[in-house]
């Protein structure tokens, strides 16, 4: 197979950068290994010197971090497939912007996966989406200004959060109602919405219920209660919700 | 629950003061018993001694009668007290103070009636009597008793027909009746009948009177008693006397008469005689009358009745006058006179005296005549003398009665008030004690409040104290194994390395050190104490796996002062390991060369001393290398062995100090942290 994509580890660990090598060598034929960088700064330079279609970046490292990393481009034209060896504090991030990651000790399936899939992005619309939304995300200052990738059928759709009237859960669906009336349905739960979406006024008011607080116009008592939003429908809220809903007031 | 069971005994004892206070009053109470039962008897010798005595000495004899009554309602003796009434009714009665006497009888039936089993046996019907008798009250006793209400209606009957109070007279011997009528005491039910008879002669009713004595005369003919036979006659005789029937009235008289002269009852001869007389005075009949009179004359001329003969003479006298036979007329009266000085009859011989004047005057002896009145003035005036004389020492006799009598109206007013004191002292004591009750029920609801109070407290207490501990364990628990997760996956990553390198050697061998570790990290993960040997050889192994990932950043040195017993100590697992991934992860990683890490257990006098330091780039270095994006993460694994080492100090009472210093302190490289375990509280238990 021709070796189709460059590629650039940056890692500190050693045995980790010889691990994620020999397995590339081994099982991602079409990967190009450029250059091995141990550090962020070694990292900045080996990509502006080749360029790389997908850089394999450790979360943490000494001496600065990925974001670090990324924060020194201007714009971004690489995938970049993370490497971390736990879940934590960067995984929000990554997920609002549908960015790849593969946990540490590597599975090897896993690695394939994720070249697989960025491979298909490559000269398409999506072409080093998710990595641009992940650093215009990590510029802004304002929350508001924040995007959220999704995956559609044909892709990615990048929506401005502040954009999101609600979210409505069906199965493992979740269906957004938009400001301007679109709509798009994710194979995603609300579960994992309402985790990222949570920092951005998004409020759980039911089961099959994620709202987006700015969007509320009314709130009818009852049982439970229930909202009205801009676009004139009513979103119910379950009684487990309601104090919570209603806790959520009292701080604004 | 030590104080329950002194709180416990101290309610038990405080029951049973209160449950023993009646106890000791009733004991009380019973010791003047016996002292009752004299008192009760000299009241009756009392009032015995008075009756026998009144006569003679009525002054003693109400003095007796005082004290009695005053003994009796000091100790509420009712029969006592009825007796003296009784008594003092009596006295009246001789003295013909009937008003007097009836209520004194009264009275003593009033008093004899609030006598609760007295009461109960003649006032309630038959039935309740039965069941009311009780071994207390034997036959006896009973029939005593059944005897003074006998007695009393008797006698209270007899004072009110003399008081002229039929109807009054009546209701007792209708009680009399009925109580005698129950029983077998003939002579008392006929005694009643036949009163009830003569108070319906009195008051008219001759229809029932006879009947009552045709019915008395029976039972007494039945008896043969003949007393009781004439008496009746001559009753009957009366009955129709009263009625205007002289002839049958005579017939009965003159059956009293006969009978009498059988059985020589010479009294109801003449009183039979006499009522003959009268009833043929009635009918004008003087010559029958007479000839009545010569019988009777005769009959006591022949028993040698001075006295009687004395008023037959000037009886006849009287009648011989009527017929206008005057010398008869004296004669009989002379007779009349000698006769009755002979017996002493002053007031016959004042009657024939007084006639002899009339008879002389129509003789036309006047002079005589006067004579006579004059000695009849003067029999009358001894006459009314002597009844004066009687009246006198009856007025004496009745002073002192009055007196008495007062006297016991006092008394009775006294035991009124004194029955007002008593209920009023009683219902004193009755709050008394309830207050007593009161308090004692308050001081047990405050004690038992208190020790509630107390047994809440303490147990709120220790249930704080315990939450507290088992929050503090569970915490502990939570903390102490936790063996950094970056640790175990860059662990397993190495492993991961030498697999992708195919070295197979080296990755079994990494996993088998580190399987090693992890046994003995979970295998320690419940105590919260472990042999120091132990703690070590965890050491060792991690220091060995770490070196291995970062061979190229630092060598280490694990130093052991021969000392120590390290089988005798213990240490709460995972203290130190924190510390050295500590130094590795902030201090050597970053270091450009090569670092140095020495782990030294040091024994001294008092602890051991544990030193970990390092020659990497310090605390200070390290915090400026972090970008404000590796700021967010926040490192817990110091903050965590801090909690740890504050919650093995307060539950298990250990001395464990920990300083953290810089090694270099001019240039601020490199880092030593010394743990010191005092010896005494870390010793193996």
């Amino acid at each position: 197979m021709k070796k189709e994509l460059k590629a650039i580890i940056v890692e500190d660990e050693e045995a980790s950068r010889e691990t994620l090598k020999n397995y590339l060598a081994k099982y991602c034929p079409e990967v190009q290994l450029m250059d091995i960088a141990a550090s962020v700064d070694e990292g900045f330079v080996a990509i502006k010197k080749h360029q790389p279609q997908i850089v394999f970046l450790d979360i943490e490292m000494p001496f600065g971090n990925a974001f670090d990393l990324l924060a020194r481009f201007e714009d971004i034209d690489f995938e970049i497939i993370f490497v971390t060896a736990y879940k934590d504090y960067a995984m929000k991030a990554l997920n609002l912007s549908a960015a790849y990651y593969i946990l540490k000790p590597i599975d090897i399936d896993e690695l394939i996966f994720a070249v697989n899939k960025i491979r298909k992005h490559i000269n398409t619309k999506d072409e080093f989406l998710s990595s641009k939304v992940l650093l215009q995300n990590i510029r802004s200052a304002n929350q508001a200004d924040k995007k959220i990738v999704i995956p559609q059928m044909d892709g990615f759709e990048v929506i401005a959060i502040k954009d999101i009237i609600k979210g409505e859960a069906s199965d493992n669906y979740t269906t957004f109602y938009l400001e301007n009336g679109s709509r798009y349905i994710v194979s995603k739960t609300l579960k994992h919405f309402e985790e990222l979406l949570g920092d951005f006024d998004f409020l759980r008011v039911h089961k099959s219920w994620l709202i987006n607080k700015n969007f509320i116009i009314k709130y009818k008592k009852g049982k439970g209660g229930e909202v009205i939003l801009s676009d004139g429908t009513t979103a119910p809220i379950s009684p487990t919700y309601k104090r919570a809903f209603l806790e959520s007031f009292k701080q604004l | 629950m030590n104080h329950s069971i002194t709180y416990n005994t101290f309610l038990n004892l405080l029951f049973a003061l209160v449950i023993l206070l009646p106890v000791f009053s009733f004991a009380q109470k019973r010791s003047s018993y016996s002292k009752e039962v004299s008192d009760y008897d000299s009241c009756n010798l009392k009032l015995d001694s008075a009756k026998v005595i009144f006569d003679k000495n009525p002054e003693k004899a109400l003095d007796l009668v005082e004290a009695a009554i005053l003994i009796a309602i000091k100790n509420s003796y009712p029969e006592i007290e009825s007796k003296a009434y009784q008594v003092l009714g009596d006295f009246n009665f001789d003295l013909k103070e009937y008003d007097l006497s009836l209520k004194n009888y009264e009275n003593a039936l009033r008093v004899y009636s609030t006598s609760p089993v007295e009461s109960s046996l003649f006032l309630l019907d038959d039935n309740v009597r039965s069941e009311k008798k009780t071994a207390k009250y034997n036959k006896s006793n009973e029939k005593q008793i059944t005897l003074d209400y006998k007695n009393l209606y008797k006698k209270a009957g007899l004072t009110a027909l003399y008081l002229n109070k039929p109807e009054v007279s009546k209701t007792y011997f209708i009680k009399l009746l009925t109580l005698s009528g129950s029983g077998n005491d003939q002579a008392n039910y006929f005694f009643a009948k036949q009163s009830l008879a003569d108070i319906d002669v009195k008051i008219g009713q001759y229809e029932e009177a006879e009947t009552y004595y045709n019915e008395i005369l029976n039972h007494y003919t039945k008896q043969a008693d003949t007393n009781s036979i004439i008496n009746l006659n001559i009753k009957l005789g009366n009955l129709f006397k009263a009625q205007n029937q002289p002839q049958k009235a005579i017939s009965y008289y003159s059956t009293a008469r006969d009978l009498a002269l059988k059985t020589d009852d010479d009294e109801s001869v003449n009183i039979a005689f006499d009522n003959i007389s009268k009833s043929l005075n009635q009918q004008r009949d003087i010559p029958s009358q007479m000839k009545v009179n010569q019988e009777a004359m005769r009959f006591n001329e022949e028993r040698g009745n001075v006295k009687e003969l004395a008023k037959n003479s000037i009886d006849m006298g009287n009648l011989y006058l009527e017929t206008d036979s005057s010398s008869k007329a004296i004669e009989q009266l002379e007779r009349g006179v000698v006769l009755s000085d002979e017996s002493g009859d002053i007031e016959t011989k004042s009657k024939a005296v007084k006639a002899l004047s009339e008879a002389y005057e129509k003789e036309g002896e006047e002079d005589i005549a006067l004579e006579m009145y004059k000695e009849y003035i003067e029999l009358e005036d001894s006459v009314n003398k002597r009844y004066a004389e009687a009246v006198e020492m009856n007025k004496q006799k009745g002073r002192l009665l009055e007196n008495t009598q007062n006297k016991v109206l006092i008394l009775e007013k006294d035991k009124e008030l004194n029955i007002k004191t008593i209920e009023l002292l009683q219902r004193e004591k009755r709050l008394k004690e309830e207050q007593v009750k009161r308090q004692y029920l308050l001081i047990i609801f405050l004690t038992v409040g208190l020790g509630l109070l107390v047994i809440t407290s303490l147990i709120v207490y220790r249930n704080n104290r315990l939450r507290r501990k088992a929050n503090r364990l569970l915490m502990l628990k939570s903390l102490r194994s936790q063996m950094n997760p970056h640790f175990i996956f860059n662990a397993l990553n190495s492993v991961n390395n030498y697999i992708s390198s195919n070295n197979e050697r080296a990755a079994n061998k990494y996993l088998a050190d580190f399987s090693k570790l992890m046994r003995n990290v979970l295998e320690n993960s419940g105590e919260d104490f472990i042999p120091l040997i132990k703690e070590i050889e965890i050491l060792e192994l991690y220091l060995k796996l770490e070196h291995s990932r970062f061979k190229d950043k630092f060598e280490y040195l694990l130093k052991i002062d021969e000392s120590i017993r390290l089988e005798k100590l213990s240490i709460p697992p995972m203290l130190i390991q924190p510390y050295i991934e500590n130094a590795v992860w902030h201090g050597l990683r970053y270091k450009a060369e090569k670092g140095f890490l020495e782990i030294e257990f040091k024994n001294t006098d008092q602890n051991i001393e544990i030193v970990i330091s390092d020659n990497g780039i310090g605390r200070k270095r390290s915090m400026e290398l972090k970008t404000e994006n590796q700021k967010i993460i926040k490192s817990t694994g110091l903050k965590n062995i801090a909690n740890r080492i504050n919650i093995i100090r307060e539950i298990y009472h250990v001395k464990l100090d920990v300083i953290v210093l810089d090694l270099i302190p001019e240039t601020g490289e490199g880092t030593v942290v010394k743990l010191y375990l005092n010896k005494q509280t870390f010793q193996r238990t």
